[in-house]
């Protein structure tokens, strides 16, 4: 317990020491301060510690390196270029393997490649409704979502769309658009990689709505059960311990 | 007073005078009375008595010592008589009466000194006067009288009296006898008496005999005499200790006759007599002790003379053999001799001391007696004996390798190992051979110089110049040769054997058979491995409950052990299966690296079933056996209980992977029997284009059966796929049941039947039309089997890829929830561990579904594993940091992992971009390719090498060694070929990379790359010299050689040696030269192109491509 606070110090004062410009100059957060309080194991980080968190989180030099090709490939995935988008993606994940981005960059090209019907257009509908998302726009991104849903129904991408419009009616407060959406993604008819994240949406949003804690309980479960090597199980057991808990109690 | 004194001195003596005579006469008197009664009564004795020279000589010596006695007597009485004067006086006296001392006392008046002092003078005087008066009137004479004189003198006339009657008596005798007294040695001697103990007798052989001689007359020393050949040889007799049996006068004397064999025959001498002969008389009959034989062996059989000892003269020995026999006996005989049985004259035999010889030729089997003849006449056969001639034996040969009926390997040899001995010697070793229905050819593999009784080849022999086609056979004979002179060399042959030349298509069916039996087994080996699992576990609880360890529990615990014991056995022997079956398929022409590649993964996971987690369940076991404490005993159950449900699903995934190999291997076999019954097809139709006679068109129906064979085979095969193949690729399996079909009835049954009757006729046009449709049909055949096995790799092919997408995919989702945690500024330190540990549970899923997808594809390179170990590693840091309340060790360990997630999954999508882009599913062909690709790259470096060497082609401008400096441009042109080599040695690398740590074994070719760095350090030193060229070629040379080197490469590791061999020669060349002459047919050249190893992908195009030139040439 008493060792933390001098091992944070320390290392705080290490990244002030070494990147601290650096850092500075790409999160103008502000700075990290070089004491931090003591932090407890069952308690969220007091305040102060997500600086801390984001900067370890985020980036060394080396970390960031290719990200301008990372905004390049992107910036191609927003026009409607996805050949350029894929190659620069490609490229990308083949020179820049340390950068975080990289994670992204190769579901961007699973994205592509598995979304490329209907000359291209529901991925084109979905790369531009990711533009409106990364400006702020959700209204605009959920239209064009929705337009998508209706002109192509079959799509590859389609349970791409319900999710992202979920995803937007979450952010908007609309727990229930949100379970309407998640739930047609979570249905067991669904062969899609998307359904375990659909399930624990529903549940989140079910218990964020007010609903019945059996119903989460449900979408949880079924999550658990349905796809146990997904890597949400841990967290989503964890979950429902916890609410069986509470339930009991 | 002197003269009165005087005066009777003087007639006192001769008185004395009177006296002495008198005792002269009886003294003499006496002596020759005694004398003559001695004599008497010697004489008597001798008359009487047998006396011999040593009686007579006592006898004389008697009377000369009664003689001297008497005499001496005589002289003692004569020395007693009273010669003296007194005594003279004395006897005058009494002659003179009254006083009879009255002399004696004037005798004593006359001393002087005497009583002088008590008589006068005179007195004495007058006394000595008158007695020597006296004694003058004395009769003095009268004292020569004595009373019994005549008495004496009658004794001495009665006794010659006695003496003259006796000597008149004795005759003649008288006086021999007296001569024997006179001369003793003119008497006879005493004779002597010698008696002999045992004398004459029969004794056993070799008994000691004690002989006794009793010796009476002499007592000399007796010598015993033994009659021999030479004379008589003397032994001496000792004086025997014991007496007894001996007689009065006897002397004892002994000695022992030891050992005696022989007959004897004995005396005994002593004292000039000579016993009788006396003869010891063995009993027994010479026989036979031993038999010493020395056979002389024919110069021609090159062995050497051999020399033994036998029991019996029993011979055996290669005819023409001189037997020398030496028996040796029990005893000498006189004679001996061989009779044969079959007659003939008797052989005589040398004799020697207890030996007989004989010399006899071995000329043919029979039979024969040797008859003795010992000294006393008597007859001894010895035997029969059996004569065994033995006849020149052919030689056998023994051919160790092929096996008797053996499949050719690819590259079309076959190494003969061949052995052959005889018992002449070997001079030869043959080989007699016959392909198709070609006249049989015979070769001499090797021919010795000389002889030798074994001999042993190693043969390479080289059958491509044969043509043989699929299925065709070749049958040979070894033969061996002797040297045998006598009635000429004989050659012995081996059994006929035979190397066929299997058809792909029979290689992957026999596998394909012997894989169900595998997954039966496996099935039954996974069905007790769940019984025991049950057994342990039923165990285990029982054991919980009852926290007792009974007689009953242990034992059935030990039963468990036996069960997991029996299937680690059982999973050994298909392990080993699995072996060979790579082996054989790495061996035959059928090559599927793929395949093979599969077949020995298959094995490493039984092989680790079998040294790891089964051997991990028994040692369990066997401690928990050892442990008495029920409550131990109890955990070892639950751990063996998990570790046998991992030995379960290994076993499921086995069997999964064996059921889909059988399938490939069916597919593959389908596959190359239409090929080759496409080929067959065609060769037919050639010979028949070609065949003038009508037998030559009648000789083909045999061949076109053979192929409807082939094609009902094909149709089963097809029928059994589709069942297969119904719960793996339902196109498949109907494309393979409508296949099934285009054999049947309806499909190409009819032309066979049409063509063969049509060839069984010789009817040309009506077996054309139905050859020709059948070769258009079974081409379809081939072609649509090929497409089906095709399509089923590619479907299988996008199976995996669809896995490694699903894995890439899996890795992005862990990774960016990885990521998360990094952005997550409120979560506690408890929740960040709780998260982290799930996360990690799902990259160790996601792991392990990866390796086992590693197991189907080798374009999962080991970068990959690599990146998840780390991520692994950085998870599980990052775990123990939150835990330990570090936030910051434990964000900076989980940005490592997610680094680590996001490069495993880029490096799984680009495999998986590889392998879509690439031929096959496992790459193997791809790196296979690629190493082709290297040579020929190496191939142009060296070529380039070679025209800058001195003497080459741009010799004389570059010179990299003597000194010489290169021009700036030759620097630079090295320079680039350095570079060159380097990106050749990069990629071979990478290909080693690929294949080598993928689970596969590629053949060594990490020397090849050190070669190539040397070769790089030469060229960029600006160093081309012989050793670099040659270092270069012997990189291409490995490069070409290494896809090879794959195939084989764990056969030669596991390769195990053979029993040694005397290797005479290792090639002798090729057969028969006029078989390289041969003109090739079209059946030769698809045979060749059948043989070359394309892959069954290509190898439609080729056989169309021939088909092509057939036609052209058909035209």
């Amino acid at each position: 317990m008493s060792r933390s606070p001098a091992i944070l110090a320390l290392l705080a004062a290490a990244f002030v020491a070494t990147g601290a410009g650096t850092i500075e100059s790409r999160t103008p957060s502000g700075r990290t301060p070089l004491a931090l309080p003591p932090v407890s194991r069952d308690a969220p980080l007091p305040d102060g510690y997500g600086d801390l968190v984001r900067r370890i989180g985020q980036r060394g030099p080396a970390d960031t390196l290719g990200d301008g090709l990372y905004a390049q490939a992107e910036a191609a995935f927003r026009a409607g270029d996805f050949d350029a988008a894929t190659k620069r993606y490609q490229e990308f994940t083949q020179k820049f393997i340390r950068n975080l981005r990289m994670n992204g960059a190769l579901e961007r090209i699973l994205l592509i490649r598995g979304g490329r019907d209907f000359d291209d257009e529901p991925l084109r509908l979905y790369a531009r409704a990711e533009a409106f998302r990364a400006e702020e726009k959700p209204d605009s991104a959920a239209l064009l979502l929705r337009k998508g849903l209706e002109r192509y129904p079959g799509a590859a991408l389609r349970y791409h769309f319900r999710m992202a419009l979920a995803e937007i009616a979450r952010d908007r407060g609309d727990h229930a658009a949100a379970l309407e959406q998640a739930i047609a993604v979570a249905d067991s008819s669904v062969k899609s990689r998307l359904s375990p994240y659909a399930l624990k949406m529903a549940g989140d949003e079910t218990l964020a709505m007010g609903g019945p804690p059996q119903r989460a309980m449900g979408y949880y479960q079924a999550l658990l059960e349905r796809y146990p090597d997904s890597p949400l199980v841990a967290g989503v057991r964890a979950q429902v311990l916890a609410m069986r808990k509470r339930m009991q109690l | 007073m002197s003269a009165s004194r005087d005066r009777l001195v003087a007639t006192l003596n001769r008185a004395r005078g009177f006296l002495f005579r008198r005792a002269l006469e009886q003294a003499g008197l006496a002596a020759v009375v005694g004398l003559i009664a001695v004599a008497l009564v010697a004489f008597w004795l001798a008359l009487a008595a047998p006396l011999h020279r040593g009686e007579y000589a006592a006898l004389r010596i008697a009377l000369l010592v009664a003689g001297a006695a008497f005499l001496l007597a005589a002289l003692a009485r004569m020395l007693r008589a009273r010669a003296r004067l007194k005594d003279a006086a004395l006897a005058a006296g009494r002659l003179l009466g009254e006083r009879d001392d009255e002399l004696l006392t004037a005798l004593e008046l006359t001393e002087d000194g005497r009583e002088a002092g008590y008589y006068s003078d005179a007195l004495r005087e007058a006394a000595v006067r008158s007695a020597a008066d006296r004694a003058a009137t004395a009769p003095i004479a009268r004292l020569r009288l004595w009373n019994a004189r005549g008495k004496w003198f009658a004794a001495a006339g009665v006794a010659a009296a006695l003496a003259a009657i006796t000597a008149v008596a004795g005759g003649s005798r008288t006086s021999v006898v007296l001569r024997h007294i006179a001369d003793p040695r003119t008497a006879p001697a005493v004779p002597v008496v010698i008696r002999v103990e045992p004398g004459s007798i029969e004794i056993e052989g070799g008994e000691s005999v004690p002989v006794r001689a009793f010796v009476r007359g002499t007592s000399r020393r007796p010598t015993l005499s033994i009659e021999e050949p030479g004379g008589w040889r003397d032994l001496p007799l000792d004086a025997a200790d014991d007496l007894a049996g001996a007689r009065a006068g006897e002397r004892a004397y002994f000695v022992a006759l030891r050992n005696v064999k022989e007959d004897v025959r004995y005396r005994v001498e002593a004292g000039g007599a000579t016993s009788p002969v006396f003869a010891l008389t063995v009993r027994d009959l010479p026989r036979a002790t031993g038999y010493r034989i020395r056979y002389d062996y024919p110069p021609y059989t090159g062995l050497k003379a051999e020399e033994g000892s036998a029991v019996t003269g029993d011979l055996a020995a290669p005819r023409g053999t001189r037997a020398h026999i030496a028996v040796t006996l029990s005893r000498s005989v006189e004679r001996a001799e061989i009779r044969a049985e079959g007659g003939g004259p008797p052989v005589r035999g040398a004799l020697g001391e207890r030996l007989a010889r004989f010399d006899l030729p071995v000329r043919s089997d029979g039979r024969y007696s040797i008859h003795l003849l010992d000294a006393r006449g008597r007859r001894v056969d010895l035997g029969p004996f059996d004569v065994r001639a033995i006849p020149d034996r052919p030689p056998t040969v023994t051919v160790l390798s092929p096996g008797p009926v053996e499949d050719l390997t690819r590259d079309m040899t076959a190494e003969v190992i061949a052995g052959a001995t005889d018992d002449y010697g070997v001079r030869a070793i043959r080989i007699r051979y016959k392909a198709r229905e070609e006249a049989e050819r015979e070769e001499t593999l090797h021919e010795e110089k000389g002889v030798t009784r074994e001999l042993a080849i190693r043969y390479t022999w080289a059958l491509g110049p044969m043509n043989l086609l699929p299925g065709e056979e070749v049958e040979y004979r070894i033969g061996a040769t002797d040297g045998d002179q006598v009635d000429g060399p004989q050659t012995t042959w081996s059994e006929a054997r035979t190397l066929r030349f299997p058809s792909a298509a029979e290689i992957l069916s026999s596998l394909s058979d012997e894989r169900d039996e595998s997954i039966n087994t496996l099935e039954d080996v996974l069905k007790s491995a769940k019984e025991l699992s049950k057994k342990s576990e039923d165990l285990s609880r029982d054991l919980g409950r009852s926290q007792e360890m009974t007689w009953e529990k242990r034992q059935e615990a030990q039963k468990t052990l036996e069960g997991q014991q029996a299937m680690r056995d059982k999973i050994d022997k298909i392990a080993q299966k699995l072996g060979q079956d790579a082996d054989k398929l790495s061996q035959s022409r059928a090559l599927n690296a793929e395949l093979v590649q599969k077949i020995q993964e298959l094995q490493q996971i039984l092989s680790q079933i079998k040294d790891q987690d089964l051997r991990r369940s028994i040692e369990q076991l066997q401690q928990a056996m050892k442990k008495l404490s029920p409550e131990e005993m109890q955990r070892a159950l639950e751990n063996l209980k998990l570790n046998q449900d991992l030995v379960m699903k290994n076993l499921e995934r086995t069997i999964e992977m064996l059921k889909q190999i059988r399938t490939e291997e069916k597919l593959e076999a389908a596959s190359e029997r239409a090929a080759e019954m496409e080929r067959r097809q065609i060769a037919l139709n050639d010979s028949l284009s070609r065949a003038k006679r009508q037998d030559d068109i009648k000789e083909l129906a045999a061949n076109q059966r053979q192929v409807e064979a082939m094609s009902q085979e094909e149709r089963a095969a097809l029928d059994s796929l589709a069942t297969q193949l119904q719960a793996m690729d339902r196109q498949a399996a109907q494309e393979s049941q409508r296949l099934a079909g285009q054999l049947g009835e309806e499909g190409a049954l009819p032309d066979f039947h049409g063509a063969e009757q049509g060839l069984e006729q010789a009817n040309r046009d009506q077996a054309g039309e139905h050859t020709k449709s059948l070769k258009e049909r079974l081409a379809a055949l081939r072609k649509s089997v090929d497409e089906m096995r095709e399509g089923f790799k590619n479907r299988k092919k996008n199976d995996i890829a669809e896995k490694m997408e699903t894995a890439a995919k899996d890795l992005i989702e862990i990774g960016k929830l990885q990521e998360n945690t990094l952005d997550d500024p409120t979560s506690s330190l408890n929740d960040r561990a709780e998260t982290q540990k799930g996360l990690q549970d799902a990259t160790s899923a996601a792991t392990r579904r990866l390796g086992d997808l590693a197991k189907q594809t080798l374009f999962l390179t080991p970068d990959i594993g690599q990146a998840l170990g780390r991520a692994l590693a950085n998870q599980d840091n990052a775990v123990g940091r939150y835990s330990q309340q570090d936030l910051a060790g434990g964000l900076l360990s989980g940005k490592e992992a997610a680094i680590g997630l996001n490069q495993a999954a880029a490096g799984v999508l680009r495999s998986r971009d590889s392998m879509q882009g690439s031929k096959s599913s496992t790459g193997f062909q791809e790196a296979m390719e690629r190493l082709q690709g290297l040579a020929g790259q190496q191939q142009s470096l060296n070529d380039q090498s070679m025209n800058m060497m001195p003497g080459g082609e741009g010799g004389d401008q570059t010179q990299g060694q003597g000194g010489q400096r290169l021009t700036e441009g030759q620097g630079d042109a090295l320079a680039r070929m350095a570079a060159e080599q380097e990106a050749i040695r990069r990629g071979l690398e990478e290909t080693m990379n690929q294949i080598g740590k993928g689970g596969g074994t590629l053949g060594n070719l990490g020397d090849v790359a050190n070669d190539m760095k040397r070769v790089e350090q030469d060229l960029r030193g600006g160093r081309l010299d012989q050793e670099t060229t040659e270092r270069q070629q012997r990189i291409l040379s490995r490069l070409l050689d290494a896809p090879r080197a794959v195939e084989k490469r764990d056969y030669s590791r596991r390769r195990t040696s053979r029993p040694g061999v005397d290797v005479v020669r290792s090639s002798p060349g090729a057969l028969s030269p006029d078989l390289l002459q041969s003109r090739p047919s079209i059946a030769a050249l698809l045979a060749r192109a059948g043989r070359d190893p394309v892959s069954p992908r290509y190898r439609a195009i080729v056989d169309e491509y021939l088909q092509s030139v057939l036609e052209g040439k058909a035209r």
